[in-house]
């Protein structure tokens, strides 16, 4: 974690131009101005110095102040996460409910109807970019459903139903295309662990086909499963901050945006670092996970 | 069963084949195919619907959507072209010196696996942040988070036919590695490459239009199918045609390379042609 907070601050700083110069873009101001207002940011400081300070603080919980705007970055990253967290947290839900289920559907029917019929849907699923999918979404919900709330976000603890139906559309562009990817894992699974010898032994000694799906066949087939649910919420993370421009939702990708646009460093820094360090807990508990499902792989 | 799923699966390809040929072409025959210049505005013509003027009608700015898609495939083609090509050159050389020398394979497979292990849209975003945007460095950025890609599936694949007798014995009569490399290593892992670089390429599609419409990538007012959207997002209930058409290229584009990508990994691969067919 320190080395990525390291790279994560030194990389930051290589961004050409700085955040003084930007802001005086508009008003040309002198450079003693621009001096001046680099000195009360701590920005004529030299690197080490800056990242000795950005450490300490975080460490005490204290993520600075935004270059830009003067307010706290770490209340400021606060207020987003949530949002973010929701997005990613539902269109996960859906997407691999979804993909399990037509996974395991597509497996039992190879070959007739439903399989063609889901497999292509698949296909389509994962090569539909999840922006358009989204634009398309509130378009026909502005046709068809005018009555419903589909922007303007409402934190959950206010209105609850409001916020799941401004939610409700990102969720699912998002889930699609993780569903997809579900989807598809599962059924070749499945299908894998359908043509081993257990399973033969299993139906041949008389056990019911629902209990051989059960205990033999999905236990052993989720783990791939799982191992593409886990690579794709980081995929989820990079679409989410592609959808909440699509909807306008006051989340981290938004942040991060204009964060980058306007080289609002600490900002960006605490963004990143954050981002990062969920998504090695994410793989620290996929590993766990293994461990719970397949009593055969150990935790080295 | 079978046969229907041969048969299929090869009109399927084909089809891909003719759509993704069309939009190649469409692309690079655009200042000769397209009824208008990319940058010519219609004052009087903004947010125009399909209409026999502007096929696919016009956006706020009153340019062509049919031209500006057209055009916008020439940027959108060569940035996930360019991007796809970085991480060929380098991941492509990085497996195969993985494969074949057993020091390197250790190092530089867990500093590949620490980058892959990263989502690669938000990856080039950092990359992106970190070089400032613009079409280059969007280039540039899904190109390294590529890498990984190419050097791991190499890496896997070459690995078994390094120990292959053929090489062996073309290494007791004395071939330099780089000529085992390029000659026995190539060819046998080539078939694997197609397959990577027709599914890297959809993606890389994807990855540019979505850093192009976070106005990470192509600047406006260059046409990339990515911006394209982004402008059309703002007034999609006024003009749904601006963020439809845009996104219908991208999505066909990307769907015929995934099913080109699938057909080739299935003929490719004996195990799975007669189980899931």
């Amino acid at each position: 974690m320190l080395v990525v907070s390291l790279i994560v601050f030194s990389a930051v700083r290589l961004i050409p131009g700085d955040a003084v110069d930007i802001m005086f873009q508009a008003e040309a101001g002198s450079s003693e101005q621009r001096d001046v207002l680099r000195q009360r940011l701590g920005l004529d400081r030299p690197w080490y110095v800056q990242y000795g300070s950005w450490l300490g603080g975080i460490l005490t919980g204290n993520f600075g102040a935004s270059l830009r705007t003067g307010m706290d970055v770490g209340g400021e990253i606060f207020r987003a996460f949530p949002v973010t967290l929701e997005l990613v947290m539902l269109g996960t839900i859906i997407g691999s409910a979804l993909g399990i289920v037509l996974g395991i559907v597509a497996a039992t029917n190879r070959g007739r109807w439903l399989d063609w019929l889901i497999q292509p849907v698949g296909l389509v699923g994962l090569s539909i970019p999840n922006f358009w999918l989204g634009s398309l979404m509130l378009l026909a919900a502005g046709l068809y459903f005018p009555q419903l709330h589909v922007v303007g976000f409402v934190p959950f603890s206010e209105d609850p139903l409001r916020n799941l139906s401004v939610m409700i559309l990102p969720s699912l562009a998002l889930g699609l295309t993780l569903g997809s990817a579900v989807m598809r894992m599962t059924r070749t699974s499945v299908l894998e662990v359908m043509s081993q010898d257990f399973v033969r032994t299993a139906r041949a000694k008389g056990m019911l086909e629902p209990s051989v799906l059960w205990r033999h066949i999905l236990r052993n087939s989720l783990i791939p499963v799982i191992t593409v649910i886990t690579i794709q919420i980081g995929v989820l993370i990079g679409g989410s901050i592609v959808l909440e421009r699509v909807f306008a939702l006051p989340g981290l990708g938004r942040l991060l945006v204009t964060a980058i646009g306007e080289r609002d460093y600490p900002m960006v820094q605490g963004i990143t670092l954050l981002i990062t360090f969920i998504f090695v807990m994410i793989n620290l508990l996929t590993d766990i996970l293994y461990r719970v499902l397949d009593p055969r792989v150990k935790l080295g | 069963m079978r046969q229907l799923g041969f048969l299929r699966s090869n009109a399927m390809l084909t089809l891909a084949l003719i759509v993704i040929g069309a939009i190649v072409v469409g692309a690079i025959l655009a200042p000769w195919i397209a009824p208008y210049s990319a940058d010519q505005m219609f004052a009087r013509a903004r947010l125009v619907a399909p209409s026999a003027e502007h096929i696919w009608g016009t956006d706020h700015l009153g340019r062509d959507l049919f031209t500006r898609v057209l055009y916008g495939g020439q940027i959108s083609l060569m940035v996930a072209g360019i991007s796809v090509g970085i991480s060929f050159v380098f991941g492509v050389p990085l497996g195969v010196l993985a494969a074949y020398y057993k020091p390197i394979d250790n190092l530089l497979m867990r500093i590949l696996d620490v980058v892959f292990s990263f989502p690669s849209v938000l990856l080039a975003i950092f990359i992106v942040a970190v070089l400032g945007p613009g079409m280059i460095n969007a280039m540039i950025a899904i190109g390294i988070t590529y890498i990984p890609r190419f050097a791991r599936v190499v890496r896997s694949q070459a690995v078994v036919v390094v120990e292959m007798d053929y090489i062996r014995s073309a290494r007791s009569i004395g071939v330099s590695p780089l000529g085992i490399m390029v000659r026995h290593i190539g060819p046998n892992i080539a078939g694997v490459l197609i397959v990577q670089l027709s599914l890297n390429f959809a993606t890389a599609i994807i990855a540019e239009s979505s850093l192009s419409f976070l106005g990470l990538g192509v600047q406006p007012p260059w046409p990339s199918w990515g911006a394209m959207l982004d402008q059309g997002r703002l007034y999609v209930e006024l003009a749904p045609w601006a963020s439809i058409f845009p996104g219908l290229a991208i999505f066909l584009t990307v769907l015929a390379l995934n099913i080109i990508g699938d057909a080739v990994r299935d003929r490719l691969d004996p195990r799975l042609r007669g189980a899931l067919r």
